[in-house]
């Protein structure tokens, strides 16, 4: 590996909504794996290049909060948008006003974790691409706080802060816990584009670190 | 996790036994139709029972397990082996005689399905009584009448074999229900959430009946009913619903009768807010489920055995209460529902061990113990109380804001800092409310200063105000907002004295507000007013202690350029209160001791 960075990341809230919650959303305890792949695309993202999330760190105490927010129950046909691309003359528009729904959320406060991560590249690198360019990128990226997008907790509404995490010791809110999270959503698999499957691990936090380095993935 | 949970709770319940079984469930039946083996109708057994209602007495349909019931909204849909008087008798008063006779038939259909291979006599009875039934004899039948009205109008019907034996509780029909259930389900294997097995999904989830506030028929925790909830492809008109969140349907059977349940406790629900809070341990046994109850609402009765329980909580590993031994390491889980449109919505979810969450309610009212009047005897204000004190008395909806309440009750049990909105909400109640008594409206309560002691303790880092929040008075206490709640509550007293007591206002319904936020510009004219109050008190020794206590608390007061603060912020505000109610119970104190 070699290649591997720590990413420390706090915020203020966060959603990672569960599945079967998603309604009226309730998160997970903690950060789901894609949830961190997302944060370190919207930082550094390259065809050539692929994350892969080893470990999450749980540097502050799981608090949950809960709001409601105003929402709208459709979505915009995608049909409806391809004909009026081809000349059809519908109205192409969803007003809020009427499709409006309240939803309450049950959130995470004051969230603060390290991400430690490697790369690899894909097969859509190019003859000019290598692990040590990457790595500079990235390292460079993150310590100078720059970001394709601004990255984000689960939820658009709840930006992340980063930075790069040069400690070589992490304290961690549940030094001398084991906890069990059940089963958390791994990442999608978009292999067939058609039917995208959910993934999960079985996610057990032993002394605030989740290791996805070596879990089982059921899909 | 709160399924998990959940889940694992309906095992330990079945366990023991009791709760129903797969592809069973509770319902509410009223009459149980009478047939013989011929499947021809007898009579009508009335099956409500009566309850105890208040002063009243009422006649309540019965409970009844029986097979699982579908989720049923406008389509017609048959239930087995338990229905209303459309799909069993294909009469109903909706007055669309159409529809009771398609209702009828598709429950004949399903009926005579399900027990197509089944020869036992009570298949048979049930089987005939589909073959032989016309509704279009329902009118004149002999047996119906009299109760037609009754039986169209409400609730379940189900079949009772020679007026004895439920036909649901026959071992050949159940097997057959259990069979129908495995080949009739979605089919669709998906990792479960819940369990972690490959099993089939279920397509909808089920209904949580009893929730405040919900639909009276049930509302979901999980449900995608609308197109903006679904997630890749996975649309509920061609998939079901339930592909959104694969819980298979073993799991989302064993969390809804686990959660309805609980619910059904009425003993053991509490509201709190707008939220329906349960709470279960991980072990079925209730009694866990009392000692929280009490922890939670302490009534006076249970004082003193609440005391023993904080008492023994401390040390140790177990807990005796009443001859059971209670493992203080035992997960437990606390629950906050709350309706939101067609659904639930969590509003907490609290997992920790029972002996933390019980540390976690004894330091509570800890912090909340503050001196309280003589007629006041409880020891323990329950969170019911405590939410009470944010409550405007004179308006029609009693109820504290939700949100906050739903916060409050978590931070007690997690033993996190208390939600700011609680103290905005008690100072808001103490700046608008006056003393009245023809409405037992006070405007500084025990409650009130209990709940800013208890915020201020748990959430303020400041050491000076630190040592004034304590039980009863500190009298050494320099703290000025502390001296200057003191001083109010001496100046209103000389003011009484002066008065004979029979004032329309007070100088505490004029100026107890604005010298509390702002005492650089009311004090002054507090003292001038004491000037004259004080010499219309014509006792001289009350008129000497008076002076004297005036004295000693201007001298608390450290001179400088700027003795008194121009305004106060709402933290040391409630210092202020807290002062003038420490002061204040005081001088109630000494009057009884002169009285003596």
């Amino acid at each position: 590996m070699g290649y591997g960075v720590r990413v420390e990341v706090w915020g203020d809230y966060a959603l990672f909504t569960r599945p079967e919650m998603k309604t009226e959303r309730v998160s997970y305890d903690v950060m789901t794996a894609s949830a961190a792949r997302g944060i370190l695309e919207s930082i550094y993202w390259h065809p050539g290049l692929k994350w892969v999330i080893d470990r999450i760190y749980v540097l502050k105490e799981i608090q949950f909060t809960n709001i409601r927010r105003n929402e709208v129950k459709s979505k915009l046909s995608s049909r409806n948008a391809h004909t009026v691309m081809n000349g059809a003359k519908n109205e192409l528009a969803m007003y809020t006003s009427e499709e409006i729904q309240q939803r309450a959320s049950l959130i995470l406060k004051d969230v603060h974790y390290v991400i430690e991560a490697h790369f690899e590249l894909t097969d859509q690198a190019g003859e000019r691409d290598s692990r040590e360019k990457f790595y500079a990128i990235a390292s460079r990226r993150l310590r100078n706080g720059q970001c394709y997008s601004q990255p984000y907790f689960g939820c658009r509404e709840f930006p992340v802060q980063f930075r790069l995490c040069e400690a070589e010791d992490i304290e961690t809110a549940y030094s001398n816990e084991e906890r069990d999270l059940g089963f958390v959503l791994y990442d999608m698999d978009y292999s067939n584009l058609q039917d995208i499957q959910p993934m999960f691990v079985r996610t057990v936090m032993k002394n605030g670190v989740i290791d996805f380095s070596d879990c089982e993935v059921f899909r | 996790m709160i399924l998990q949970a959940l889940t694992k709770h309906y095992e330990s319940l079945a366990e023991i036994g009791e709760i129903t079984e797969l592809g069973f469930s509770m319902a509410k039946v009223s009459y149980g139709l009478h047939i013989d083996m011929e499947g021809t109708l007898k009579g009508i057994i009335t099956l409500k029972v009566s309850e105890q209602r208040g002063k009243k007495t009422v006649l309540l349909p019965r409970r009844v397990k029986v097979p699982e019931q579908l989720k049923r909204s406008s389509g017609v849909a048959p239930n087995f082996l338990c229905d209303t008087s459309s799909y069993f008798l294909g009469v109903d008063d909706k007055g669309k005689p159409k529809r009771a006779r398609e209702c009828f038939e598709s429950a004949k259909k399903l009926h005579l399905n399900i027990l197509q291979d089944i020869e036992s006599e009570e298949a048979l009875a049930v089987k005939n009584f589909f073959e032989s039934w016309n509704p279009e004899m329902a009118e004149e039948c002999e047996v119906l009448q009299g109760y037609l009205d009754e039986l169209v109008k409400e609730g379940n019907l189900i079949f009772l074999i020679d007026g004895t034996k439920p036909a649901q509780e026959a071992g050949s029909l159940k097997e057959a229900w259990k069979q129908y259930k495995k080949d009739n389900g979605s089919g669709l294997l998906m990792q479960c959430l819940v369990t972690g097995e490959k099993l089939p999904v279920a397509k909808l989830h089920p209904s949580i009946k009893g929730v405040k506030d919900a639909q009276s028929s049930g509302a979901s925790i999980v449900s995608f009913n609308d197109d903006a909830y679904e997630s890749f492809g996975r649309h509920g008109k061609k998939n079901g619903q339930g592909l959104n969140a694969p819980v298979s349907e073993y799991a989302a059977f064993a969390y809804g009768t686990a959660l309805n349940h609980l619910i059904e406790d009425r003993k053991h629900m509490q509201i709190v807010g707008d939220s329906t809070v349960v709470y279960w341990a991980e072990k079925a046994e209730p009694v866990y489920k009392d000692v929280f109850l009490m922890s939670l609402e302490p009534k006076e009765e249970t004082e003193n055995q609440l005391k023993s329980v904080f008492d023994k909580v401390a040390n140790g590993y177990f807990l005796d209460f009443e001859g059971a031994e209670l493992n203080l390491a035992v997960p437990f889980y606390v629950l906050g529902l709350a309706p939101n449109a067609a659904r639930l919505s969590v509003r907490f979810f609290i997992r920790d061990s029972f002996g933390t969450l019980l540390c976690h309610l004894k330091e509570h009212y800890q912090r909340l113990e503050i001196i309280r009047p003589e007629y006041d005897s409880r020891e323990y204000l329950s969170v019911w109380n405590l939410l009470q004190e944010t409550v405007n008395k004179n308006s029609r909806e009693k109820t504290p804001s939700p949100v906050m309440a739903g916060a409050v009750l978590r931070a007690i049990l997690n033993g996190g800092v208390y939600p700011r909105s609680l103290l905005n909400a008690v100072m808001m109640r103490i700046r608008a409310d006056q003393d009245d008594t023809d409405r037992r409206i006070k405007k500084i309560t025990r409650g009130r200063a209990a709940i800013i002691k208890a915020y201020l303790m748990r959430n303020s880092a400041d050491q000076l105000m630190k040592e004034v929040l304590t039980v009863g008075l500190n009298e050494s206490s320099k703290y000025l907002p502390y001296v200057l709640g003191r001083l109010f509550s001496v100046l209103e007293g000389v003011q009484q004295k002066a008065s004979g007591g029979n004032l329309n206002s007070t100088i505490k319904d004029r100026y107890f507000n604005s010298a509390c936020a702002t005492p650089a510009v009311i004090f002054p004219v507090l003292l001038k007013l004491y000037n004259n109050h004080i010499r219309k008190v014509d006792n001289t020794g009350m008129r000497i202690y008076f002076e004297q206590s005036i004295g000693e608390l201007t001298n608390l007061i450290e001179m400088g350029n700027n003795p008194l603060p121009k305004r106060l912020s709402l933290e040391e505000q409630g210092v202020f209160i807290l002062g003038y109610y420490h002061q204040t119970q005081k001088r109630f104190e000494g009057k009884k001791k002169e009285e003596k």
